[in-house]
């Protein structure tokens, strides 16, 4: 004759399991609905001020309606590793060159970076990057950076 | 969140399915699932089509990323299997009508639904704040978005700073396809749902895997058991995330229901190669799941090579599984071909047989702690490991079965990837945080599967019914 232990320990700890699991999971999702409902037709901005900080999102726009898309910027951090992250991906598709504490660049970053006309630094996440223009030379020995048209 | 961003992911999630329902549609191991148990098959064979197809004509014809490209990919297969569909019906009068599920069935599905509905709210009213989905997979897609290339400028230039430059592109890729047809502006991110949907599809791909295991009672209680812990729903590579696991978990996961469970013939062989080519396409870990899957693959075919017949109808099919294994990996190779690596692990590079053993052992002291404090950890698992261990090993007559033998193999095969790079890893315990869970994400199908098999012998040996 089988035993029936095994299958009802077991019968046991399943339900055991879904009474905690199903509530829980139903209250994950009655909660994200509560947002939602609360959230119902605001525009993106907000819920990016609301979810960022309002003087993270401002700095950025600020940023986005300098930089063009087809220009890169400088991008480097202050204390807080991978905050660059954050502000590059608020950035894209504007590619960034990161600068890299210690050692030096190699030589053909070394013609490009002085070409980089915006410089962008990550502060900590939340808080709003700093961001300013810079004088744009062309090396000696270094031809014009593809994003610069022959004109400038 | 507005009306408008709400259809527009719907959308989103509508132009992967609907192309995919067009291939499943063609492909007749899919073709005589009900719709429900295939809808998980359809939706990740829409984001291989999508992505694959753009991947292959960007990088090999250089046809430009836009609108025209994304349309013709995916309208042909969706007017083809709706082609293929109106004849069959033609010639076989109505589909023939599957068995109504029972009202624990009906329960558990509305449970689950209920629990998915999180996410999906989720990903619909917050900005995308994950690490890796800000760090890798997005800009992916917005550098390929904004050149209209798979050969992106910014990628084949080390000088440029970019992340994993070279990590499979499949899921950028469907992003893409979806911001470039809903003409998605900046903060506009209707790509979110279809990453809910990678977990949808991956709960569907579990509830056919244990059906077919374990019967449909055993296949209800197991796919709700694993459809709720809440790290597949919020967790850093869950479904409010822009993280590749789910989908890795799934194509991985589904490939192996018909590698290891679907009778061999060609048509199986290339549903479940074509697959296991999103796995390569989506993750870097899937080019050595795919090579563990065809190892499982090989072992079966093996054991039919003394019947002539038999034996040639196997090697057919595990020709027809390998092969757009090998197409992708191909395809990927010449992609990354003129990509600097840069700002990425590269474990393959690093990896040296002498630090894999030495590490392997000496390390752990530090990998078996992390692990278990992840594995059982209620926040993000709710106790689900623990339950699974007590059911396997309560129900551990089930593993008689040579192929619940092979899907628990197959469900190991993830952490084994994971122990081999914590053995050679240079920042140890933090990597174990990370990316631990992930890989039990990855080898939640067959782990189910196991867990389904064993449940259902429990459930018969103590007259158990729900």
């Amino acid at each position: 004759m089988q035993t029936r232990w095994p299958a009802r320990v077991v019968f046991i700890l399943v339900i055991a399991y879904l009474l905690i699991a199903i509530p829980m999971g139903l209250r994950n999702t009655i909660l994200r609905l509560r947002v939602a409902a609360k959230t119902a037709g605001v525009p993106i901005s907000e819920v990016r001020a609301h979810a960022f900080g309002r003087r993270y999102v401002a700095a950025i726009d600020e940023i986005r309606r300098a930089i063009p898309e087809n220009e890169p910027y400088l991008l480097s951090e202050l204390d807080e590793p991978g905050s660059l992250l954050w502000v590059r991906f608020d950035l894209l598709p504007r590619r960034a060159i990161v600068l890299r504490r210690g050692g030096l660049p190699e030589p053909d970053l070394l013609c490009w970076r002085d070409q980089v006309r915006w410089e962008v630094v990550a502060v900590a996440s939340g808080r709003p990057p700093l961001f300013r223009e810079r004088p744009v030379t062309v090396p000696p020995g270094c031809p014009p950076a593809p994003w610069r048209g022959p004109d400038r | 969140m507005t009306a408008a961003s709400v259809a527009a992911n719907l959308g989103g999630v509508a132009l992967v399915a609907l192309p995919g329902l067009g291939f499943a549609e063609l492909l007749a191991p899919l073709r005589r699932l009900s719709l429900v148990r295939r809808l998980g098959y359809a939706y990740l064979l829409g984001v291989l089509v999508i992505g694959g197809i753009l991947f292959a004509a960007s990088h090999l014809f250089g046809i430009p990323l836009r609108r025209p490209a994304i349309g013709l990919v995916i309208l042909l297969p969706t007017v083809l299997g709706l082609a293929a569909w109106i004849w069959r019906r033609r010639q076989s009068g109505p589909a023939k009508p599957t068995l109504p599920a029972s009202r624990w069935q009906l329960l558990a599905g509305l449970a689950i639904g209920a629990v998915l509905l999180g996410p999906l709210t989720s990903a619909l009213t917050a900005p995308l704040a994950d690490w890796d989905g800000r760090m890798t997979w997005s800009p992916l897609a917005a550098y390929m978005r904004h050149e209209g290339t798979v050969d992106a400028s910014v990628l084949r230039d080390a000088r440029w700073y970019v992340m994993h430059p070279r990590y499979p592109p499949l899921l950028p890729l469907a992003q893409v396809a979806v911001q470039e047809t809903l003409g998605a502006g900046e903060d506009e991110q209707d790509y979110r749902a279809v990453y809910v949907g990678f977990l949808v599809a991956l709960v569907l791909i579990v509830h056919d895997a244990t059906r077919r295991g374990a019967g449909p009672q055993a296949a209800t209680l197991a796919t709700l058991c694993a459809a709720l812990p809440p790290f597949l729903s919020y967790g850093g590579g869950g479904a409010t995330s822009g993280y590749s696991d789910l989908a890795l978990a799934g194509f991985y996961g589904a490939a192996l229901v018909l590698v290891l469970l679907e009778r061999p013939a060609v048509s199986s062989g290339i549903t479940a190669g074509c697959l296991l080519a999103g796995a390569v396409l989506t993750k870097n870990e899937g080019v050595l799941l795919a090579l563990a899957a065809l190892l499982l693959a090989a072992e079966r075919l093996l054991r039919r090579r003394r019947d002539p017949v038999a034996g040639r109808q196997a090697l057919a099919w595990f020709a027809a599984t390998a092969a757009p294994v090998l197409a992708a990996v191909a395809l990927l190779a010449s992609w990354r071909a003129a990509i600097p690596n840069r700002d990425d692990e590269d474990y393959f590079a690093v990896l040296r047989l002498s630090d894999l053993v030495k590490g392997a052992f000496t390390r752990l002291p530090v990998i078996v702690p992390g692990v278990l404090r992840w594995t059982f950890r209620g926040a993000d698992w709710l106790g689900f490991w623990w339950l699974f261990l007590a059911v396997l090993f309560l129900g551990a007559y089930a593993l008689r079965r040579p192929r619940v033998r092979r899907m628990l193999l197959a469900g190991l095969t993830p952490a084994a990837i994971a122990w081999a790079a914590y053995a050679v890893s240079t920042r140890l315990p933090e990597l174990i945080g990370e990316t631990w869970n992930r890989f039990l994400v990855q080898g939640l199908v067959p782990l189910a599967f196991v867990f389904a098999c064993a449940l259902g012998r429990l459930m018969r040996s103590g007259h158990l019914r729900t």
